[in-house]
C-alpha cells in the first residue's frame, strides 16, 4: 500500500514536471498583453482571445500550420512503407551484407542533424529545392526512417513466423503475406510508428529553417520563432500559436491511443 | 498422393537438423514421425511443406521432384502446434483465407460445410482470441481441411490442448484422416500418440531415421537401445550384463543361469519391458533380489520402482501389487521377454534361446 501510494506521489511529480511549462503557455495565450510581463506572474481576472484571433487571421501561421502537416504527412507516406517493408525483410530473410546494412543505419541514425545541414543545403540548392516541400519530405523521410524500422522490426519480430508460414501453406506469395497477415496483425505498431514519425517531422526546427526561406513555404514551428512584433515580442501570440500547433498532436494521440495502448496480437496462438 | 524422401539432408551452420534421411510414405497412409526435441522431425516436416528447403536430397510428391516448389503450389495443409490463427479475422475468415487466396467459388457454402463437420458453426462470427484452445485446434483443422489438401501436416497439434481433451481429439483426427484417406505426417514427440495414431512410425533421433515400422513392431521389437528407452511409458528397463561361457549372468546379487547363447561379444545389454516382469517373494528359486524403493499408484495398475545394485533402478508394471516401500523382493521373467542388444552399438541382436524354439 505504502509502496503503491509512492508511486502514486512520484507519478503525479512527474507530470506537474511535464505539463507545467505547457500549462503555463495555455495560461499565457489567454492573458491580456498588460498581464504577461507581470512579474511575480498572476492568474488573471479576465480573459482575452485576442491573441489567438490574431494569430489565426490576421498572420501567415495558418499556411504555416497547413504547410506543417502536408510535409508530415507526405514525410509520413514516404517513410513508413518503406520501414515496413525493410522490416518485414530484416526480421524475416536472411541475406547477404544484413548485418552491414544495418550498422549503416544505425550509424545515419546516429548522426546529428547539424553536421548534415550545411551539405544538405548545398545539394538542395544545386537542386533548385530550396522553398520546396520536397527538400524537407526527402530530409525528414531519410532521417526518421532509422526509427521508424527499428520500431517495425521490433513489433514484426513479436508476430510468431507461424503466421508467415500458416500463410504460405494458405498460398500467399510472400508480398500477399505481408499485405493481408502481417501488416493488419502489426497495425497497432504500424499506427504508432506513424504517429511518432508525424511527431517528429511537425517539431522539427533546424532543417525547416534552414531549407525554408520565404514565408510561403515556412513551417510552423519556424513560423512561431520568428513571430515578429513592431516594437516588442509578442508573447501572447507565441503563446497562441503554441497551443495551435499542439492542438493536432493531442487529438492525434486522443483517436488513436487505442492503437498505442493495446495491441490486437494477443489470442493468437497459444503462449 | 506418394511422398517419397531420398537422402534428404538439411545443414544450419554446418550441423545436420537431418542427415540422410530415406522414407516413403504411401498413398492414404497415417505416418507418425517421432523424437525428441532437435531430432529433426519438425525440420523433416518443413521441408515435406516445402518451409524449409533441404541442403542436398530430394523430395518427391508421386513421381514430381517438389523440392522448389513453394508450400501453396504443393497441394498440402498444415495444422500448427500454436494453432496460428490469424488473430485479426473472424472464425469465417480464417477458415475462408486459403480459398479466397486461391479465388474458390462457393467459398460461403464450402466454409459452412467444413463448420458444420466440425462443429464450429456457432463460433463463426468470433474472433480467435475469444476461443477455448479446443475450439482453436478444430478452426485450425478446418482451415487446413477445407480446401481437401493431397497432403495433411501436423506439428504437434493437440500438445496445448488438456489430457482429456487430448484423448477425444485424437479419435477424432484418426476417423477424420480414414474418412478422407488423406496422406498425413504427423510430427510428435508424445509416444502415446505415435502408437495410437500412426498406420507406421518412424522414429528420430539427432537428424537420423531410428527406426520405421508399424506400432506393433516399434514397441515389440526396438531395433536400437534409444527406442527401447524411448518407447514404453515406463520405458524399457535395461542393464549391462556379462554373459559368462557357462551361460549364466549376474544382476545384482543374483546370478542367473541359462544355456550358453551363441554370442561372439559376452558384453551385451538385456531389456525387458515393466509388464513382462513380477514381482515374488524374496528368496524364490532363479529371482533377482531386489528392495522395492517407489510404489506409484496408477489406479488401474502399479508401477514399482525395485532397486536391484546400487545402478539399477528398474520398473515393474503390475495390475496388482501387494509389496510396499522398503520390502524385499524377487524379480522372475520368462526368457523370451528378454531383448538383447550389442553393447558397443546398442543395436538389436535377435538371439535364438532355448525355450523360445
Amino acid at each position: 500500500m505504502r509502496k503503491k501510494s509512492l508511486f502514486f506521489l512520484i507519478s503525479i511529480l512527474a507530470v506537474c514536471w511535464s505539463i507545467g511549462p505547457f500549462a503555463w503557455i495555455v495560461l499565457t495565450s489567454f492573458k491580456h498583453p498588460s498581464d504577461i510581463m507581470q512579474l511575480p506572474p498572476i492568474f488573471p481576472k479576465t480573459y482575452s482571445l485576442d491573441a489567438y484571433k490574431n494569430v489565426l487571421f490576421k498572420s501567415y501561421f495558418p499556411y504555416y500550420l497547413f504547410n506543417s502537416f502536408m510535409v508530415s504527412l507526405s514525410t509520413v507516406l514516404v517513410a513508413i512503407p518503406c520501414a515496413l517493408l525493410a522490416a518485414y525483410s530484416v526480421s524475416r530473410f536472411s541475406f547477404r551484407g544484413k548485418t552491414a546494412i544495418l550498422f549503416m543505419i544505425v550509424v545515419l541514425f546516429t548522426l546529428p542533424s547539424i553536421c548534415l545541414v550545411a551539405a544538405l543545403y548545398k545539394l538542395f540548392y544545386t537542386l533548385g529545392w530550396i522553398n520546396l516541400p520536397v527538400s524537407l519530405i526527402c530530409t525528414y523521410s531519410a532521417h526518421n526512417f532509422p526509427l521508424a524500422l527499428f520500431l517495425m522490426i521490433k513489433y514484426i519480430d513479436k508476430i510468431p513466423i507461424e503466421m508467415d508460414n500458416a500463410a504460405l501453406i494458405d498460398g500467399c506469395t510472400h508480398f500477399q503475406t505481408l499485405r493481408y497477415v502481417i501488416t493488419p496483425i502489426a497495425l497497432p505498431g504500424l499506427i504508432s510508428t506513424a504517429i511518432l514519425t508525424f511527431i517528429f517531422c511537425w517539431n522539427e526546427f533546424l532543417f525547416a529553417l534552414t531549407f525554408t526561406l520565404d514565408e510561403s513555404s515556412r513551417l510552423a514551428s519556424v513560423g512561431i520563432a520568428l513571430f515578429q512584433g513592431t516594437y516588442e515580442i509578442p508573447w501572447g501570440d507565441i503563446a497562441a500559436a503554441s497551443v495551435i500547433v499542439t492542438a493536432p498532436l493531442l487529438i492525434f494521440l486522443l483517436i488513436f491511443q487505442k492503437y498505442i495502448v493495446q495491441g490486437i496480437i494477443s489470442g493468437a496462438v497459444k503462449e | 498422393m506418394r511422398i517419397r524422401l531420398q537422402d534428404v539432408t538439411k545443414l544450419y551452420k554446418h550441423t545436420a537438423a537431418v542427415n540422410c534421411l530415406n522414407l516413403e510414405i504411401k498413398d492414404g497412409e497415417f505416418l507418425v514421425v517421432l523424437g525428441s526435441s532437435g531430432s529433426g522431425k519438425s525440420t523433416t516436416l518443413n521441408m515435406i511443406a516445402g518451409l524449409e528447403i533441404p541442403t542436398s536430397g530430394d523430395i518427391y510428391f508421386n513421381d514430381n521432384i517438389v523440392n522448389a516448389v513453394p508450400p501453396g503450389k504443393r497441394d498440402i495443409a498444415l495444422v500448427f502446434q500454436n494453432y496460428a490463427l490469424y488473430p485479426h479475422m473472424k472464425i469465417f475468415d480464417n477458415i475462408a483465407f486459403p480459398l479466397r487466396i486461391r479465388k474458390v467459388k462457393d467459398i460461403g457454402e464450402n466454409v459452412e460445410n467444413i463448420a458444420g463437420m466440425l462443429g464450429l458453426s456457432a463460433l463463426l462470427q468470433k474472433y480467435p482470441k475469444e476461443l477455448s484452445g479446443g475450439e482453436k485446434q478444430r478452426v485450425a483443422l478446418a482451415r487446413a481441411l477445407v480446401r481437401n489438401p493431397q497432403v495433411f501436416l501436423m506439428d504437434e497439434p493437440l500438445s496445448n490442448l488438456d489430457a482429456r481433451l487430448r484423448i477425444s481429439a485424437r479419435g477424432e483426427l484418426k476417423k477424420l484422416q480414414k474418412q478422407r484417406n488423406i496422406t498425413t505426417v504427423y510430427v510428435t514427440h508424445d509416444q502415446t500418440e505415435a502408437l495410437t495414431l500412426g498406420d507406421r512410425i518412424v522414429v528420430m533421433d539427432k537428424g537420423c531415421l531410428q527406426q520405421t515400422g508399424t506400432p506393433y513392431e516399434i514397441y515389440n521389437s526396438p531395433q536400437n537401445t534409444f527406442i527401447a528407452s524411448f518407447i514404453g511409458s515406463p520405458p524399457m528397463n535395461i542393464a549391462e550384463v556379462r554373459l559368462t561361457s557357462s551361460g549364466s549372468f549376474a544382476l545384482g546379487e543374483t546370478v542367473l543361469e541359462f544355456p550358453t547363447p551363441p554370442v561372439k561379444t559376452p558384453h551385451v545389454i538385456l531389456g525387458i519391458r515393466p509388464e513382462k516382469l513380477h514381482i515374488v517373494p524374496p528368496n524364490t528359486k532363479n529371482s533377482i533380489k531386489c528392495i522395492v524403493e517407489h510404489v506409484e499408484y496408477l489406479g488401474h495398475e502399479s508401477v514399482c520402482h525395485l532397486r536391484i545394485s546400487q545402478n539399477i533402478l528398474w520398473a515393474v508394471k503390475n495390475s496388482e501389487t501387494t509389496v510396499s516401500v522398503g520390502d524385499l523382493a524377487g524379480l522372475t521373467f520368462s526368457y523370451d521377454a528378454i531383448h538383447w542388444f550389442d553393447q558397443s552399438t546398442g543395436i538389436r541382436m535377435d538371439l535364438p534361446f532355448p525355450g523360445r524354439n
